[in-house]
């Protein structure tokens, strides 16, 4: 199943493209200025910046989930400005989203939630059934699908809403914080599984403030600060490049990423 | 509806948005119920009307009355002008009323007047029966009766029918007016109810939205459920609506002539059935509008 989306993901020749974006919020300030950047198939970005850099807007216009007030923003090869509400739901459909506090829905199953996705797609119930089931079995869930997520604790509604971010193979997995309510030692496993979804074909962006993460992992860095976008590869970093932002300079200080 | 039906037939029967756990869905059966029997109610005016006027029209449609003032009354003249009515082609049957008649319609305003009836100045009144009304026919009986007798009134009943008709078809258009009125109160609550559910789960129909769910999946789950709500209030008003029909024949029954005839006919049964069926279509209608109208103006 995800062998088949690395297939796909090959096909795309654009993931995202973000051209001078801005947004603002009614007539209020711009929240991002001149965002430019691209997400190539199968890259592995991280989201950093301090609280109220834009970071939740970006994710927002990274999901599809509101429109640019200027620029443009490609997304799978397309042009999503021009694109109609029916065609950007679609275009949703490619990707996976993991919230901070996952956003399950507390009148639905395991089972159901994860689910989901697969239902909005237009998937048969034999085929979603089994899916799903060999998902949640996957990650240890298996025993208690019927159960509602108020039941279950923090760490088991995490995996659900993971499960639910991927269970109809994304193209593109938004996570954001992902770590944020676990201890190192399973935070690093988690990574260890997006980095294995990566390596499998899907294009990965994580929004996280956790120092251990980012000095271990040289993934590139979409640096947000006022709204205003820098791209940092410390793979590519060379020594007469501007001085290297620490990951301190943008998560200390009781900065929110 | 075929998606709907669809979507009713997987396994989990709940919706992707919560809309049977919150309070209000009573409420709203509980509308929807008392719509479908103020629909039903609306109708029986409308039928029961329609009835009225059948019976006042087929009895005097094809009926005219001529009045001889008391100070002309001949039998000889009478007699003579019963044959000349009688020749005239299209007349079914002309007829002196009897005297027991005449002190019958004229007892309830004049009570007992057997004793007095010789010294009353009552005219005497003939009944002419025709085959289909025209304004031939009832020139020739005007023309026929002025020469025999040319004191004499033809009666037509046209004012009065003219009266009654457009007395039965204003009430008849006002009942219809109730029932137009029904039917926008109606979409209009459906259209209030969906709109503030959807107020209460914008966060649900958010995360749709960001997973991909298009406007008219989202829709399909707020048509359902006014659907299912929609169609048991229906029935609840339905089971009303033939109780009241019920009783109110059963009191028609018991004292003749205080209520109107409602005895229905198959097609009007069915109306009564089809006619808040089609309430709940409206709501339907107005909760698709409505939900596509508020998504649209979600980003």
């Amino acid at each position: 199943m995800l062998l088949s989306r690395f297939e796909q993901a090959r096909f795309v020749v654009l993931m995202i493209k973000f051209e001078h974006v801005g947004l603002r919020y009614g007539i209020g300030p711009e929240v991002l200025s001149d965002v430019s950047f691209t997400l190539s198939p199968g890259s592995f970005h991280f989201l950093c910046g301090p609280s109220g850099a834009g970071k939740t807007s970006l994710m927002s216009l990274l999901y599809l989930g509101r429109r640019p007030t200027r620029g443009s923003i490609h997304a799978f090869d397309k042009n999503t400005n021009v694109l109609d509400r029916s065609e950007l739901a679609k275009l949703r459909q490619n990707i996976g989203v993991i919230f901070q506090d996952f956003r399950l829905l507390p009148h639905m199953s395991a089972f159901e939630n994860v689910a989901l996705p697969l239902r909005i797609g237009g998937l048969n119930e034999k085929k979603i059934k089994s899916h799903v089931e060999e998902l949640l079995d996957w990650v240890g869930l298996g025993d208690c699908m019927h159960r509602l997520p108020p039941t279950m604790s923090g760490g088991q509604q995490q995996r659900i809403a993971i499960a639910r971010a991927v269970i109809a193979n994304p193209k593109l997995l938004l996570a954001d914080e992902p770590t944020g309510n676990l201890d190192d030692e399973i935070g690093m496993k988690l990574m260890g599984l997006f980095e294995q979804l990566n390596k499998m074909g899907t294009t990965i962006v994580i929004a996280t403030h956790s120092l251990q993460i980012l000095e271990r992992l040289p993934h590139p860095r979409l640096i947000l600060e006022a709204g205003n976008l820098h791209v940092f590869d410390p793979k590519v970093a060379i020594s007469d490049s501007p001085p290297i932002p620490s990951p301190q300079t943008y998560v200390e200080g009781g900065l929110d990423v | 509806m075929s998606r709907i039906f669809a979507l009713s037939s997987r396994k989990n029967v709940g919706y992707d948005v919560p809309l049977h756990l919150k309070l209000g869905t009573e409420f709203l059966v509980l509308l929807i119920t008392l719509m479908s029997f103020l629909s039903i109610l609306a109708l029986i005016g409308v039928v029961s009307l329609g009835h009225m006027t059948k019976s006042w029209t087929s009895g005097l449609e094809n009926s005219i009355t001529i009045e001889i003032p008391a100070a002309n009354i001949s039998e000889d003249n009478i007699k003579s002008l019963l044959e000349g009515l009688r020749k005239i082609d299209g007349v079914q049957q002309a007829q002196r009323l009897s005297q027991k008649d005449m002190q019958d319609m004229l007892s309830p305003w004049l009570g007992d007047v057997s004793g007095l009836w010789d010294d009353l100045p009552v005219p005497a009144l003939i009944t002419v029966n025709i085959r289909e009304r025209s304004t031939l026919i009832t020139s020739e009986i005007t023309a026929t009766t002025r020469r025999l007798l040319p004191d004499a009134n033809v009666d037509a009943h046209e004012e009065w029918l003219h009266d009654l008709l457009k007395l039965a078809n204003g009430l008849r258009l006002l009942s219809l007016s109730v029932f137009c009125l029904i039917m926008l109160v109606t979409a209009a609550v459906v259209g209030g109810a969906v709109r503030s559910r959807m107020a209460i789960h914008h966060r649900e129909l958010e995360l749709l939205h960001i997973m991909g769910a298009s406007d008219s999946y989202i829709t399909h789950q707020f048509v359902r459920y006014i659907f299912v709500q929609s169609l048991k209030g229906v029935c609840i008003g339905i089971l009303l609506g033939f109780a009241t029909i019920g009783t109110f024949g059963l009191l028609s029954h018991k004292n003749p002539g205080t209520l109107p005839d409602i005895s229905l006919s198959g097609s009007e049964w069915g109306l009564f059935v089809v006619v808040p069926l089609l309430l709940s279509l409206i709501g339907v209608w107005a909760a698709r509008i409505t939900a596509l109208r508020v998504l649209r103006e979600m980003p």
